[in-house]
């Protein structure tokens, strides 16, 4: 039988050119009990993944878990205190770390709001003037964007109306 | 907005990131434990949507992060997730490995000696089935890389398992 | 001792950082070996300075209000290849259907086309708005994120905004060309 074409998958999969389709593919063949012998020391290769995929957590683990997370104080359990809580540190990297911390811990309670991470911006301009031509010049575009698509409202999915029922789904 | 459900959206993930936390750290009880606090962690957050496409890849890179973390605090654990191809001890854990087989003990004593990121590259995508772009954005890094990275770890992988089978006949 | 801890709070922040990220940051994160693109930010400090520079004191046509209503910007535009970036953008955006909504689009045979995201929280509260944008060749993502509602986009709909610059706004042939840093 011409193994050709196990072969050729064979030499792609090494360099990585496989689709996870071809893959199955390979494991496919590689789990028969049959494999010639020019291809025999691969077949543990890919019985691997079968075996590797076969293992998890026990029925136990729901258990403790759900008793956790469906517990009213499940606030205290949530981060291990002794790994993260270090107050003595000075360095800048814990100050992030409690301020967030801290942060994860009101949303609990107060309205959602998603924490950007604006620290990573780094400001293009360095006055106002220039931000505020560059703000104004992509709110220009935005709100010609919106024009333009009422203008072409068979495109359009939705549109955004004056009333606010509407934006619901 | 999205209504994320814990029994419906992140237990069912336990097992693949079980898989995950194992491979980076070697050992079934501090997995275990990695499972538990990504989960908790992950919840205690669901009101922010994660920046990652889906629950499970943001849940993939949280309990990838805490694994590292946890093998890197483990006094009896090996220093280096970096490039070392010192022989790994079975550590504490003889139950490390779920297969009986010798041939799949050995690969996995093998792919225990890759570096990390390797380590974590060939698991979500050997076993996992994961796309490139899934798997890139578990990690934060470029698909070139994740890539790059699986071809280093199935090339070696290959290379010192035949090289072991051939010494052995 | 002080190494452990440090590479503790390092991984800590790691995995707070793979929180919140805009859509213009993820799209530049996507896209990072494309070197065809860059990145314009304006960060919430920016724009309180805005506010409080003559522009937001003397201001006369309520962009001051819109702006106000603004906690960030940033706008990723290349040249080239403008339909590859759009439909990749375009991907993006519906790959996270459950966060961004298309709110407006129009599609001029091709050549102009646009879709308008937005992202919300708690029903009405608009958190984030994403114009997408491809004219020829030109693609331009312009990402707000602050405190808006269906109201704000009705204002800044309506509203004639200036140019930087005072020409008249509506006509403006290559509005993209000023947002160009030099």
């Amino acid at each position: 039988m011409d193994y050709k074409y196990i072969e050729q998958l064979l030499e792609r999969y090494w360099a990585c050119e496989t689709s996870l389709d071809e893959e199955a593919i390979l494991r496919a063949f590689f789990r028969q009990k049959d494999v010639p012998a020019h291809l025999l020391p691969y077949k543990s290769l890919f019985a691997y993944a079968d075996a590797a995929r076969a293992d998890g957590l026990g029925r136990d683990f729901d258990e403790r878990i759900l008793a956790q997370v469906e517990r009213p104080t499940v606030k205290a359990r949530r981060i291990p205190a002794r790994r993260r809580m270090m107050p003595l540190f000075k360095a800048a990297a814990v100050v992030t770390v409690i301020v967030s911390l801290g942060a994860v811990g009101q949303h609990m309670f107060d309205r959602p709001r998603p924490d950007y991470d604006y620290d990573a911006y780094r400001d293009t301009y360095t006055d106002p003037q220039s931000a505020y031509g560059s703000v104004s010049e992509a709110l220009q575009i935005v709100s010609e964007s919106f024009r333009k698509s009422q203008t072409h409202e068979n495109d359009s999915l939705s549109a955004v109306p004056a009333q606010k029922t509407t934006c619901k789904e | 907005m999205q209504e994320i459900n814990f029994r419906n959206d992140i237990l069912p993930l336990k097992d693949k990131l079980f898989r995950l936390a194992l491979r980076i750290t070697m050992n079934r009880a501090e997995a275990e434990d990695v499972v538990q606090d990504t989960m908790l962690r992950v919840w205690s957050q669901r009101d922010e949507w994660p920046a990652l496409d889906s629950v499970e890849a943001y849940c993939l890179a949280v309990c990838r992060n805490l694994a590292i973390d946890r093998s890197r605090l483990q006094a009896n654990r090996n220093e280096e997730l970096d490039e070392s191809t010192a022989e790994r001890p079975d550590a504490a854990d003889p139950h490390t490995l779920c297969v009986r087989n010798e041939q799949l003990e050995l690969l996995d004593r093998l792919i225990g000696t890759l570096p990390e990121k390797q380590r974590t590259v060939l698991q979500l995508r050997d076993v996992e089935g994961k796309t490139y772009k899934e798997i890139a954005a578990v990690l934060q890094v470029s698909e070139e890389q994740v890539k790059v990275n699986l071809f280093r770890a199935r090339r070696k992988i290959k290379e010192q398992y035949t090289e072991i089978n051939d010494y052995g006949l | 001792m002080k190494l452990r801890i440090f590479i503790t709070c390092l991984a800590a922040i790691l995995v707070t950082a793979v929180r919140a990220q805009d859509f213009a940051s993820r799209y530049m994160t996507e896209n990072e070996g494309d070197s065809t693109l860059t990145c314009i930010s304006v960060s919430p400090k920016m724009m309180e300075e805005i506010l409080e520079s003559n522009v937001g004191r003397n201001d006369t046509t309520g962009v001051a209000d819109i702006i106000a209503r603004l906690k960030s910007m940033q706008v990723v535009f290349s040249n080239e290849e403008g339909d590859a970036h759009f439909e990749r953008a375009e991907s993006m955006a519906v790959r996270h259907s459950a966060r961004f909504r298309e709110v407006a689009s129009y599609d001029e045979d091709g050549k102009d086309r646009a879709r308008i995201y937005v992202r919300e929280q708690s029903g009405e509260h608009i958190v984030e708005l994403v114009l997408l944008r491809q004219q020829e060749g030109r693609f331009t993502v312009i990402d707000f994120t602050g405190d808006m509602d269906s109201g704000f986009i009705d204002r800044l709909t309506h509203t004639m905004l200036p140019v930087a610059g005072g020409a008249e706004s509506a006509s403006a042939e290559t509005p993209d060309d000023a947002l160009r840093e030099d």
